[in-house]
């Protein structure tokens, strides 16, 4: 097995589900060197070190141990533990000061280094084109989630907990399942877990396991952006009416193919 | 013997937003449809709610959305709207 090089990669997930924090995957080693030593003190890198290991060995590897092609019935079979860890992680990563600014300066990075497939050399460029394509998505919606949260503090002066009572409260008005939301935002997370740890490992005996996994992770993203995006329109009048009218010109019109 | 490819179809709305787009995303667009949408509009998921019982999915280029319907047994997608989707600022 060879390993891909984590020295000069300096990768990182990830993202979380963002309905409960905004926060991010914490490995020192994943984080770019600069911004490391610039932000981060001895103590968060403990920590980060811990999480991370914690959070290996409860997703990445039971994802990467279960017989191929019944990840996703892992998945929901298991639906309540993998929330519960995330939750308990995303508490501890919350408590660690500056790491969403620093997740988030690593991200550019990292796609980077799965779109020319750095990371994971030993697999298919299939699985790096669908996983850079689903990360691209999340980032996407994870930088809405962020400002959404952030323009409601500021505006408002919000603390943490209220700031999410009142995003929760526009999502629900806006006709948004928060529970299908939230359920889609853990299944993301773990299997962008399993993902990263797996490529970064490079044993192409995971490839089967590799592929359903990015197959996964495109789905999820893709469901997740639907409900953003429907949010985004009902709470948009002038979206929401330019839709509206669309969709009663389309059944009027008669199949005329341009 | 494979299906015919799906044709695509175009509402005025779908045209008017369209054309406001800058240049090089219209050509994003065009390519992304051509390339992604055309040979698998099933595998881009319905919008939730209401629209989702109205049969509207929604395809993502870049920040831009693009909402279509897929009609059956004509192999047809029909556009709706394209729009920018914002960046959480409101």
């Amino acid at each position: 097995m060879r390993r891909t090089n984590t020295m000069s990669l300096n990768l990182a997930p990830l993202l979380v589900p963002q309905v409960l924090t905004h926060r991010g995957f914490p490995s020192s080693d994943m984080i770019p060197r600069k911004v490391h030593e610039a932000q981060l003190d001895k103590i968060t890198i403990e920590k980060m070190e811990a999480s991370a290991k914690a959070i290996t060995e409860n997703l990445a590897m039971p994802l990467l141990s279960v017989p191929a092609g019944s990840i996703e019935s892992y998945i929901t079979q298991n639906m309540d533990a993998i929330t519960s860890f995330e939750i308990n992680y995303l508490e501890q990563i919350t408590k660690i000061p500056d790491l969403t600014k620093t997740i988030m300066a690593a991200m550019p990075e990292i796609t980077k280094e799965l779109e020319s497939e750095k990371i994971g050399p030993a697999f298919g460029k299939d699985i790096h084109d669908t996983f850079h394509d689903a990360l691209t998505l999340e980032l996407f919606n994870e930088n809405f989630f962020t400002n959404k949260f952030l323009n409601n503090g500021i505006s408002n002066k919000l603390d943490m907990q209220a700031q999410m009572s009142l995003l929760f409260t526009e999502f629900v008005g806006a006709g948004i399942d928060i529970n299908e939301l939230f359920n889609v935002s853990v299944k993301l997370f773990a299997v962008f877990i399993g993902l990263i740890t797996g490529l970064m490992d490079n044993d192409s005996r995971q490839e089967a396991r590799l592929r359903e996994l990015a197959s996964l992770a495109s789905r999820y993203a893709e469901e997740k952006d639907s409900l953003i995006t429907t949010f985004e329109i009902t709470s948009n009048k002038e979206t929401k009416a330019e839709l509206d009218e669309a969709y009663r010109e389309a059944i009027n019109q008669a199949g005329q193919v341009v | 013997m494979s299906k015919p490819s799906y044709s695509i179809s175009k509402t005025k709305k779908y045209v008017k937003t369209f054309i406001k787009l800058p240049a090089d995303v219209q050509a994003r667009v065009d390519k992304s449809i051509n390339s992604d949408l055309v040979p698998n509009p099933y595998k881009y998921k319905l919008l939730k709610g209401q629209y989702a019982k109205l049969g509207i999915h929604t395809f993502g280029v870049d920040a831009y959305r693009i909402e279509y319907m897929i009609e059956e047994p004509e192999r047809l997608i029909k556009l709706l709207l394209v729009f920018h989707r914002s960046e959480g600022y409101r």
